[in-house]
């Protein structure tokens, strides 16, 4: 039998068996929910974690379409010089590039055209014109600058980043993690998802990047939105108010008790007590998404969009809130990071959008005490070219997608505060040294939590499948407390 | 993965049955040790097979791995029974150490002698002998099975039963009145009736086709990148209707693998190989057009590996296959079949993508019949009506013919001289391609050659079927103009497809001045040039364009009364073809750009006239035909002088009418018609080489060896003469001696019926793959599958009628505790339904439910904003369709990959990228909410309010008794009635008070409501018949 399958089995077995005497009330159907906040263990794969986690969460900040590493994390002053020459053939040494670029005739390197700054205590260069309030956080957060991946388009490249693998069919991270660790919360789904947009919404997200793969759905990421319905078909119709909700879920557990009577099958304990979490659900959701309590200073912290629901800056101060009610893996998707051309304005539009409301999420969670136990990721699926894609003018650009080097930078949750790792030649094109594939990066994730890849993995179509894939990967330990 | 090994251990030292090599040895040696000492040459470490029986017996130098009956001999069991880190086995690294319980067996089975089999899958199947008992084999072989303390459960109750069988065969209920005819037949053959009366139902096919379409990763959206629309649906009815005539599975799989290569194959078979265009493409800006292409045929060799093999082949894309005998040349044999096909790397993300072939739907095609009927009728009414209008005498004439008068027309395809005055019809006068408009034709008196028409309102005249031209044609297009005043713009004759990009030609009327287009897609592709000088209003003119094929802006001339006029540049490069499946038009394009003014004589040449030929163009040929001695006319001034004749008769004109109008429809209806993806290869002397990818990267092909098609060695050999392409690995899989696809196909039908394979792993049957629960009746099931003639009707027949299908599925504490997961079968397996029932459920049982069996997917209600959340730049947008198209069966839903229908996976529906032959049942508290709240079933509970209110009598306990009967099949208990009548107690006093909120719950769904209901009533009814709808039981096939 298939194994996954046997764990599942397992489980409403070893539900039944504890549970071999009658089923009756309220207070016996309380022992079949999930453990409260905190027992991680209640919920988690048996054998897990293996070691002792450092984080318990992780929030993970997804830029997609491909942020401009040299425009934001990776600059060096050499580029000054280099800019308006031709990338030499020694820096490209033959590697592909994708079919929108390959066929211009001249790839004339670019200087960003932004100002930039040493910033924090290590005086790492940050652009302090569109990214002052991550350069106020320069010493919590690490900077890996040789994040890299094979792919070079967006649909492979942002499947690999997200499930480990360019072919369809994978769990996510998130997925994983849920399979593996369960959720801390008895009312809020191990692994939430958001998506926010920029000036533009530009490319494609697929539910596959927080899909449940050959994981069981139940494993996949829930859709937050930003409407009425912040999870789908949370609420009740209009005209039905609680009362007759609870009223009509009383009638339904009590039938479908006196058919386990006859039935004597724990799928339906199983059923009234996911009915049960829905109800749960539809108070605890409104109550995480009503950020009218929270006060003043926090809007200002995370700036001023933090006040229109569906912006990226709200969805950081509900990211948090869902980090504070045990959420394990809480992904913010942000689109429109795909500048192929116009990069200078479009890039500082993003930047406004983000720059503040993660800084302030860093910030807010080390207020809190949270960050120690709670991973905060911000990058994207590759990043772009040092050449210019398209005309070079005096104040505007594009550049292609690039995927031998980018940068993401991390926080808090068994990460080193404070460091920049890895690095990257003048053009920042190739490393020159350390790099760390994006699956040596999921692999350092998951250490974190707790889990050692390699050890964490699924029989699917016979292979031991992993989110790290089938490759060697390692745990980039040097930026791990 | 780590597991409590509890679950493993039940599997055979729970039982305490004796060591069986394949179940038992093999799958620990297959996980534990082939990873380095398997089939994978590459990465083998000591040079020691273990998958072998020669080399897991080979004496080495005195070293033996396994020693039959010799455990000190065996070096294997020494390495594997080590407490040395250095020295054990598997290495602690590789993370997998052997249990104990493991060892145990692994010694037993040394000590006991070391019985070696092939792998299981590996030898084909023979018909086992049947246990001796009455009963059936199926029943004897799981009966068999039991002797572990475990009895056979009873029979489930009637009620339970039809209900279950009624899902099983058809994803719906059984109507309260199937189910009464049921417990009231008590002859024996009541069940087998049952069973014959689903199985011969439209019903039946659209079941089975949930469970392919999930294989076939059928879609109605590319996936990839932009994800945009496809039309593949016509594959998809073409598996509900194989289903339902019971096409042969060998036949069935055949068509759908290789069906183009067939001999002269149907469209039918065509339509079929749509099963491998179902794979996700893409056309992404950036993305290498050969990197896609090796995808999908990747996705190919997987897809129908799994499906049909059973085998995870993919595994050996970069390597050999790590557990099976694959090896990695072998995969790319097997790939060699799939790397021929037509299709490109950089497919279309807005429609089909070529090769592709045109689909006529049985509603369409009974509509030709129809009009073929027709026309076959008037063309010979035509026929008559045209010689009596010409056995009238004709003008006699007096002049002898011109000397020219054959070679200035010789080119000249179709004249209309516009002196046409009777109802709709233009006759063309050379070619016979008379044109007709829906409004009447304004004659004007006088026109430049005898008389002319005035065109105005949205006057426009079609004609089928006149010559093609395209964008390396040469030809003229002339007319005689004469403009109105203040109306100067339009197309005067156009065959010019606007929706398609304004693909074709027109000539153009432009602020006054006359110009052409050519087009093949505006504006990138196109010409467009136009007079540099105005007609004068209000006089007759001449103009004629003449093209001659380059494409270039000089290719064309403009002449106005005769003379070449300079022209400017609109639009400068044509390069691509200008056909067009639209009509040719007078006034018009095929939409909009309307001509209003006067026209006389219309000449349409097949070559470009030069500057001395042009006057040819101007002249009044009917004139001149008919001053033509009658006897003495050149077949060419006859056939123009009758046009005049026949232009004169009102019988022909209306009869002729009919025909063109007929004519028309059919052009249209044909235009309409939708394409399918299909399976296509290169022509011979374009085939592509097929080399060993390295590493299985695209751009690593080792050339060194050619790759010709081929399957692997470990299974039955092609016969000699199989054609060396996909037909003949189609057929290769249905040989008598193939172990695999028989199996794996009686398994697939296994588990639609028990909700789990005989192997639970459906899509590997390899090394790593589950063994059997019970391995005779697998190779039973698949020997009588493939001696029946693949009949799989027969097949779902004999399983359901399996006293085994027929249990209760009632769990008994004892059954529970000796076999949790019930694959010993001594009860009848219970599984929640599959998404799209859970939808047809509801809608059925609230009478909604819809009778459509094919076609285009439709939108129903889904929550805003998820297509547009996702799509790239934000599209496309979803848009709802409304009326019939809401409460259609689910598998019509449109199927988005990247945005599934949402209710739909949380009820587990996998999003159809990859292939799934088991779709894993979770319970999450999603499906409760999505259960109670999306529209679709509040809507479906509102209506079974309805009917309850109105079919299940007076009082409160029969309506609720009629409701809960309706949905369960049987007839509640008290307490659960009491429990119903509770809830309706409440709402009522609830909505009583308060009517607003009676109104506003009633208002799910665009449905309309019966307003002659009470409000409060109905919607306290409503809230029962939602909590019904929400049942364990009524979410549960039993």
């Amino acid at each position: 039998m298939n194994p996954l399958e046997e764990f599942q089995k397992h489980e409403t077995r070893r539900n039944f068996l504890g549970r071999s005497c009658s089923l009756v009330g309220g207070a016996a159907l309380a022992s079949l929910l999930p453990k409260s906040a905190g027992a991680a263990s209640a919920t988690s794969l048996g054998g897990l974690p293996h070691f002792a986690p450092k984080a318990k969460r992780v929030i993970y900040l997804f830029m997609a379409g491909g942020p401009s590493h040299i425009d934001l994390f990776d600059y060096k002053p050499k580029m000054r010089e280099l800019h308006g020459t031709e990338l030499p053939d020694s820096v490209r040494n033959g590697q592909r590039i994708t079919g929108m670029t390959s066929g211009q005739s001249t790839f004339p390197c670019v200087a960003p055209m932004f100002n930039f700054e040493r910033v924090g205590e290590r005086q790492t260069w940050m652009n302090t014109d569109l990214l002052p309030h991550t350069a106020s956080i320069a010493d919590k957060i690490s900077i890996i600058r040789t994040m890299n991946t094979e792919a070079i388009n967006h649909d492979p490249a942002i499947t690999y980043i997200n499930t480990g693998t360019q072919q369809f069919g994978h769990p996510s991270m998130g997925a994983w993690l849920a399979y593996g660790l369960g959720s801390l919360s008895d009312n809020l789904p191990a692994y939430v998802t958001m998506i926010s947009v920029g000036k533009k919404p530009g490319q494609a997200l697929y539910a596959r990047l927080w899909g449940s793969g050959f994981l069981p759905s139940k494993y996949q990421g829930v859709q937050f939105r930003s409407g009425n319905d912040p999870v789908l078909y949370l609420n009740d119709p209009p005209g039905m108010d609680r009362s007759l909700r609870r009223k009509m879920l009383d009638g339904l557990g009590s039938l479908n008790r006196q058919r386990y009577q006859t039935v004597r099958d724990p799928e339906i304990e199983s059923r009234i007590s996911q009915y049960e979490m829905a109800f749960r659900m539809q108070a605890s959701v409104p109550d995480l998404m009503d950020t009218a309590s929270e006060p003043d200073r926090v809007f200002e912290q995370y700036g001023p969009q933090s006040r229109e629901k569906g912006t990226f800056a709200a969805n950081c101060v509900l990211a948090r809130r869902m980090a504070e009610r045990g959420v394990r893996f809480i992904q913010l998707f942000h689109r429109g990071w795909d500048q192929h051309n116009n990069l200078p304005k479009d890039l500082a539009h993003n930047c406004e959008s983000v720059d503040q409301p993660a800084a302030a999420l860093v910030k807010d969670l080390e207020e809190r005490g949270m960050l120690d136990d709670t991973m905060v990721v911000f990058g994207g699926e590759f990043g772009r070219t040092i050449y210019s894609q398209g005309t070079l003018t005096k104040d505007n650009h594009g550049r292609d997608h690039h995927g031998r080097c980018f940068s993401t930078w991390v926080a808090g949750g068994g990460f080193q505060p404070g460091v920049d790792y890895g690095e990257t030649d003048d053009y920042a094109w190739n490393i020159v040294k350390d790099p760390v594939h994006i699956n040596d990066f999921s692999a350092t994730v998951l250490h974190n939590l707790g889990i050692d890849h390699e050890r964490f993995s699924v029989k699917h179509q016979g292979l031991d499948s992993r989110l790290t894939g089938v490759e060697e990967r390692r745990v980039v330990k040097e930026i791990l407390t | 993965m780590l597991l409590p090994g509890i679950v493993f251990l039940n599997f055979s030292g729970a039982f305490g049955a004796d060591i069986d090599f394949s179940r038992d040895i093999r799958p620990i040696l297959s996980d534990k040790c082939f990873s380095c000492h398997g089939p994978d040459e590459e990465h083998r470490k000591a040079k020691l097979r273990l998958d072998l029986r020669e080399d897991a017996f080979a004496d080495k130098d005195g070293v033996m791995a396994f020693h039959a009956g010799n455990l000190e001999k065996s070096e294997a069991w020494h390495r594997i029974d080590s407490s040395d880190p250095d020295e054990v086995m598997p290495p602690p690294k590789y993370n997998k150490p052997v249990t104990e319980s493991e060892k145990k067996m692994l010694r037993e089975w040394i000590e006991s002698g070391a019985e070696w089999k092939e792998h299981w899958s590996f030898v084909a199947p023979e018909r086992p002998e049947t246990p001796k008992s009455k009963l059936h084999p199926i029943d004897a072989f799981v009966r068999a099975g039991l002797d572990k303390g475990l009895e056979p459960s009873p029979e489930a109750d009637k009620r339970t039963l039809i209900r279950r069988i009624t899902f099983d065969l058809t994803g719906l209920p059984p109507t309260r009145e199937e189910v009464q005819a049921f417990v009231g037949d008590t002859s024996p053959e009541a069940y087998e009736k049952v069973v014959d009366r689903l199985l011969s139902s439209q019903a039946y096919g659209q079941r089975m086709a949930l469970m392919w379409l999930d294989a076939a990763r059928y879609g109605d959206t590319s996936v990839m990148h932009a994800d945009g629309p496809r039309d593949m649906w016509p594959w998809r009815d073409w598996v509900v209707n194989a289903y339902n005539q019971n096409q042969p599975f060998d036949q069935f799989s055949i068509e759908q693998l290789a069906g183009d290569l067939l001999p002269e194959p149907t469209n039918e078979q065509l339509i079929a190989t749509g099963f491998n265009r179902n794979h996700p493409s893409s056309d992404e800006g950036g993305a290498i057009a050969e990197e896609l292409r090796v995808g999908y045929v990747v996705d190919r060799v997987k897809t129908t590996a799994n499906v049909w093999l059973g085998l995870s082949m993919e595994c050996a894309q970069c390597h050999d296959h790590k557990y099976d005998a694959i090896s990695q040349k072998e995969y790319f044999q097997f790939y060699a079949y799939f790397n021929n096909t037509a299709d490109p790397g950089m497919q279309t993300r807005k429609g089909n993508q070529a090769p592709f072939v045109e689909v006529v739907t049985d509603i369409e095609e009974d509509k030709l019949n129809e009009i073929d009927k027709k026309l076959t009728n008037l063309t010979k009414k035509v026929g008559e009506a045209k010689s009596k209008a010409l056995a009238a005498n004709a003008a006699p004439g007096d002049k002898e013919p011109a000397a020219d008068v054959e070679k200035r027309v010789k080119n000249l395809k179709h004249f209309y001289p516009l002196d046409d005055v009777i109802g709709n019809l233009l006759v063309d006068a050379k070619g016979s391609k008379d044109a007709t408009g829906e409004k009447p034709i304004t004659p004007v008196f006088e026109g430049k050659n005898g008389r002319g028409i005035q065109l105005e309102g949205g006057k426009v005249y079609d004609a089928p079927g006149i010559t093609e031209f395209d964008n390396k044609s040469k030809f003229t297009l002339s007319a005689w103009i004469k403009l109105a005043k203040g109306n100067e713009g339009g197309a005067v004759i156009s065959k010019m497809d606007v929706a398609n990009s304004h693909r074709g030609y027109d000539l153009w009327m432009q602020g006054g001045k006359p110009g052409i287009h050519i087009i093949n897609k505006w504006p990138s592709n196109a010409l467009k040039v136009v007079a540099e000088q105005k007609l004068t209003p209000g006089e007759w003119q001449h103009v004629a364009v003449t093209y001659n094929g380059g494409g270039k802006p000089e290719s064309v001339k403009i002449y106005i009364n005769g003379k070449v006029v300079p022209h400017s540049v609109e639009a400068k490069r044509l390069t691509g073809t200008i056909k067009n499946d639209v009509p040719f038009r007078i006034g018009g394009r095929s939409e909009g750009a309307n001509f209003t003014g006067e026209v006389d004589d219309i000449h349409i040449y097949d070559r470009h006239l030069t500057h001395e030929e042009i006057s040819w163009a101007m002249e009044d040929l009917v004139k001149e035909a008919q001053s033509t001695v009658a006897e003495k006319r050149t077949p060419a001034q006859k056939t123009i002088s009758q046009g005049s004749q026949l232009a004169a008769s009102p019988e022909y004109g209306a009869l002729r009418t009919q025909q063109l109008r007929t004519e028309l429809e059919k052009v249209e209806l044909l235009r309409g018609k939708t394409t399918t993806m299909v399976m296509e290869d290169n022509p011979a002397d374009k085939m592509r080489m097929t080399y060993v990818l390295n590493r299985g990267q695209y751009d690593s092909p080792v050339e060194d060896e050619a790759i010709l098609p081929g399957t692997p060695a470990a299974l039955p050999p092609l016969p000699d003469d199989a054609p060396e392409n996909r037909l003949g690995l189609a057929r290769w899989l249905f040989a008598d001696n193939h172990p695999l696809t028989s199996r794996v196909a009686a398994n697939q039908l296994w588990q639609i019926f028990f909700g789990s394979g005989i192997v639970t792993t459906p899509a590997d049957f390899g090394a790593q793959g589950a063994f059997p629960t019970h391995p005779k009746l697998l190779d039973w099931l698949a020997v009588e599958f493939r001696e029946s003639g693949w009949d799989v009707k027969a097949m779902v027949r004999q399983i359901v009628l399996s006293k085994t299908y027929r249990q209760s599925s009632n769990v008994r504490p004892h059954d529970i505790e000796v076999d949790p997961d019930n694959r010993y079968l001594a009860r009848a397996p219970r599984f929640r339904l599959q998404a799209e029932m859970i939808r047809d459920n509801a809608l059925m049982l609230s009478g909604l439910l819809g009778d459509k069996a094919s076609g285009p997917g439709v939108k129903p209600y889904q929550p805003s904003g998820l297509w547009a959340e996702v799509g790239l730049g934000g599209n496309p947008k979803f848009v709802q369709d409304h009326g019939e198209k809401l409460y259609q069966k689910t598998l019509y839903t449109y199927w988005k990959r990247s945005a599934p229908p949402p209710a739909m996976v949380i009820f587990d529906a996998p999003n159809r990228e990859t292939c799934v032959i088991k779709r894993p049942i979770t319970n999450t508290p999603l499906q409760a909410l999505a259960a109670m709240n999306d529209v679709q079933m509040l809507e479906a509970s509102r209506h079974f309010a309805e009917r309850l209110m109105k079919e299940g009598g007076k009082t409160p306990e029969a309506r609720a008794s009629w409701a809960f009967e309706t949905a369960t099949s049987r007839t509640p208990e008290s307490g659960e009635l009491a429990a119903l009548l509770e809830i309706h107690q409440y709402g009522f006093d609830e909505f009583s008070t308060e009517p607003d909120k009676a109104k506003s719950f009633l208002g799910s769904g665009e449905s309309d409501r019966d307003e002659s209901l009470n409000v409060a009533d109905h919607a306290a009814w409503t809230v029962v018949a939602s909590t019904i709808l929400n049942l364990d039981e009524v979410l549960t096939r039993n």
